[in-house]
């Protein structure tokens, strides 16, 4: 592979379209109005793009191909997933929210529950889902480096952690509403059109030794294959396969040919493998090793359906409770606009998920060899060259390497800015140089964590993010807009539950991720089981301190729901960022 | 800064508006902040009781479109891997050489998705035009 400088400059005109658009954006938005208001001009839909922008990260440019391509049926969830979120957040949260005045969810939970205490602990989930949800921007990033540099992975997650830092404090970044709708644009383009020109051409390509994904035998090597293992992997061997190896294979060292048979082998980190052409190809443990299974749903032995449901919940219902997500609503102008605005978003990813999977099918026939390392996530990298070995591949490799970057830039600065805002205000005083810090300590934790963790697949660690933000801020805002019995107390417990329960899957998960292992369902998927406690703590102990319902809860509702129009909602871009805020509380007094 | 500023110089005195702008400075944005939620004037007295009980019916209508919906969706999508279970021979059906699951998960999930949403804005926008018919009167 070598270097690859067709990937490398798509990757750096990315990286420069980013920077440039938003230092061009923050020099025009100049004043807090500007900053504010810009939303104001924006339609509907620039909005939705930019929403679905900064929403689509490596998870689903990289993690819903790499997924499809192991999995097969089963994870077809993902993506619908990720969408049908969007859905729940538009019948249960959009308008509400917006007309709230809320910015981010620990000042949602004041306001609503007028606790400074539920606050603070809402900041602290809003903290740890950023940096959940940034571990794997950070990782997918590194690996999308190492693909086409031969870099080590930490490089990749430096370069962008250091590029998100530097835009968000140079103001690069900042409520760019244009330059995150753009950046859904490269992504769509970047996934697009390399599924379709890889379709025609397989359409085309039809030798007859190519085996289909209908046959109950596992994939091919389509050539001769000399593979690295680099983290330690249990792989499912369906077909007996002659092969070479270099390294450890069983904890015993391995030098030349080896027999696997049917059953496990395992396969130490540094290991070279070499598979003859048209050998079947071994997998990950714990995924379908043969095509046919690979093509049904509900595949494995271990509750397949719970795992199933499990990933439902958390997606359907994780969607909500990320903090970058929010945040975004604030740009529509009112309940009305923001129910239009998600209606488009949702169009928009449902566009875009078509195309991973075509991609993920495709990349088992053609890079099966992934299949092996577990790597799978490089598939959407990997595959154009592998289909078209001349130029077109070599351009439409560069394209996805470009579309990969602008996913990881666009959702690792929207959670980097969320973090830093939370923190800035909430935990450190709230200075100028506050934000500054705030936005350093938010890119460095998950860049430390990014390089020290072992590789979970980027749609996993995902996964338990968004578990951990559907048992938690899912109830907080559901209950909280529709459910006038809520209390703090009841909240904050609710949180407590929630939260502790799917972070403890999530560090089970990792820690025997790196030994090799595979946790089991209940703690890969643990949401089916932790949002529906977080659910009911909520409103058992909300019952339980019943006299602890605020004051204002109807007009707090009143506000929530009545209609547009009628003024309720307040907007604070005019009340709370103006330098005359003194003078009005002043007039108030004088009233 | 006044509250002109966000809608532009009021007209006939664009000169003055353009100074004043001039001498403003950049100000810091926090647009998150404890202690700080600004309430909108309340309608006092007997209004609010009245308000209320008509809020509560709003929210109550509104909450029971937005659960039924979301109840459908999650029929039609979640009862998908319990059929897959119950009735595996669907896996075996092709449509132009598309597996069933593949087809409905990875294609026509989307537009029932689109689709519920499009309803909701309908209705929930119906049901706050009755809510403001209904304070008129």
């Amino acid at each position: 592979m070598g270097l690859d400088v067709w990937a490398l400059t798509g990757i750096a005109v990315v990286a420069v379209l980013t920077f440039g658009l938003g230092v061009w954006g923050s020099r025009r938005a100049r004043t807090t109005s500007d900053f504010l208001v810009a939303g104001r001009v924006v339609s509907a839909r620039t909005n939705a793009a930019a929403i679905a922008g900064e929403y689509l990260s490596a998870a689903s440019f990289l993690g819903v191909a790499g997924l499809v391509m192991r999995d097969g049926a089963d994870a077809l969830w993902y993506p619908v997933g990720f969408t049908a979120g969007y859905l729940a957040l538009l019948l249960f949260v959009a308008a509400p929210l917006r007309r709230s005045g809320a910015y981010t969810l620990p000042d949602f939970a004041e306001a609503r529950l007028g606790s400074l205490r539920l606050r603070r602990l809402a900041t602290i989930f809003v903290v740890l889902i950023g940096w959940l949800y940034l571990v794997p921007q950070l990782q997918g990033a590194g690996l999308t480096l190492s693909t086409v540099t031969h870099l080590p992975p930490w490089a990749g997650a430096l370069l962008v952690a250091g590029l998100v830092v530097m835009n968000v404090l140079f103001g690069g970044m900042r409520a760019v509403t244009l330059v995150q709708a753009v950046q859904y644009w490269i992504k769509l383009t970047a996934i697009g059109v390399p599924a379709f020109v890889l379709c025609i051409a397989f359409a085309g390509d039809r030798a007859p030794k190519q085996p289909t994904l209908s046959d109950p035998l596992p994939p091919v090597f389509t050539a001769d294959t000399t593979l690295d293992v680099r983290t330690n992997v249990v792989l499912t061997v369906a077909e007996p396969v002659l092969l070479e190896a270099h390294g450890k294979v069983n904890r015993r060292a391995a030098d030349g040919p080896v027999y696997w048979g049917p059953g496990h082998q395992e396969v130490s980190a540094g290991t070279r493998l070499r598979f003859p052409e048209g050998a079947p190809v071994p997998v990950v443990i714990g995924s379908p090793p043969d095509n046919a299974s690979w093509l049904r749903p509900l595949y494995g032995d271990e509750w397949p359906l719970f795992r199933t449901y499990s990933l439902i919940f958390a997606t359907f219902l994780g969607t909500m409770g990320l903090p970058h997500v929010l945040v975004r609503f604030y740009t529509n102008p009112d309940g009305r606009q923001a129910r239009q605005t998600t209606l488009f978003v949702l169009v928009l990813l449902g566009l875009f998920y078509l195309f991973p999977t075509i991609i993920g099918a495709l990349s088992r026939l053609y890079v099966p060899k992934l299949l092996v390392t577990g790597t799978t996530d490089a598939a959407v990298l990997l595959l154009p060259s592998a289909v078209l070995g001349n130029w077109g591949g070599r351009l439409l490799a560069a394209l996805t390497a470009a579309g990969a970057f602008a996913a990881f830039l666009s959702t690792s600065a929207g959670l980097v800015m969320s973090v830093a805002g939370v923190l800035s205000t909430d935990v450190l005083r709230g200075r100028v140089r506050d934000v500054r810090v705030g936005t350093v300590i938010a890119g460095l934790v998950p860049l430390t964590a990014a390089v020290i963790a072992g590789s979970l697949d980027v749609s996993q660690s995902v996964g338990l993010a968004f578990a951990t933000a559907a048992s938690t801020f899912c109830p907080l805002l559901v209950l909280g807009i529709w459910w006038r019995g809520l209390t703090a107390a009841g909240a904050a417990v609710g949180l407590v539950v929630g939260g502790g329960l799917s972070l403890f899957s999530t560090v089970a998960t990792v820690v025997a991720a790196n030994d090799g292992g595979w946790a089991g369902p209940l703690l890969t998927q643990p949401a089916a089981v932790t949002v529906p406690a977080a659910f009911l703590t909520m409103v058992v102990v909300s019952k339980i301190t019943r006299r602890r319902v605020p004051a204002d809860v109807s007009r707090t509702m009143l506000r929530l729901h009545a209609p547009d129009r009628l003024g309720f909602g307040h907007d604070r871009a005019v009340q709370r960022f103006t330098e005359d805020r003194a003078r009005l509380v002043e007039g108030r007094k004088l009233r | 800064m006044s509250p002109h500023d966000a809608l532009g110089p009021p007209p006939g005195r664009r000169d003055e508006w353009t100074l004043a702008a001039k001498r403003r400075r950049r100000v810091r944005v926090v647009l998150a902040a404890p202690h700080r939620v600004v309430r909108p004037p309340l309608p006092v007295g007997q209004q609010a009781t009245v308000g209320e009980r008509l809020v509560r019916d709003l929210v109550r209508t509104q909450f029971r479109m937005a659960a039924t919906l979301g109840a459908v969706t999650v029929v039609l999508l979640a009862g998908l891997p319990a059929l897959f279970l119950l009735v595996p021979e669907i896996a075996d059906h092709t449509v132009f050489g598309v597996p069933v699951p593949w087809l409905i998960l990875g294609v026509l999930a989307y537009p029932v998705l689109v689709g519920v949403g499009h309803l909701h804005n309908r209705l929930a926008e119906r049901n706050e035009r009755d809510f403001v018919t209904m304070l008129d009167n």
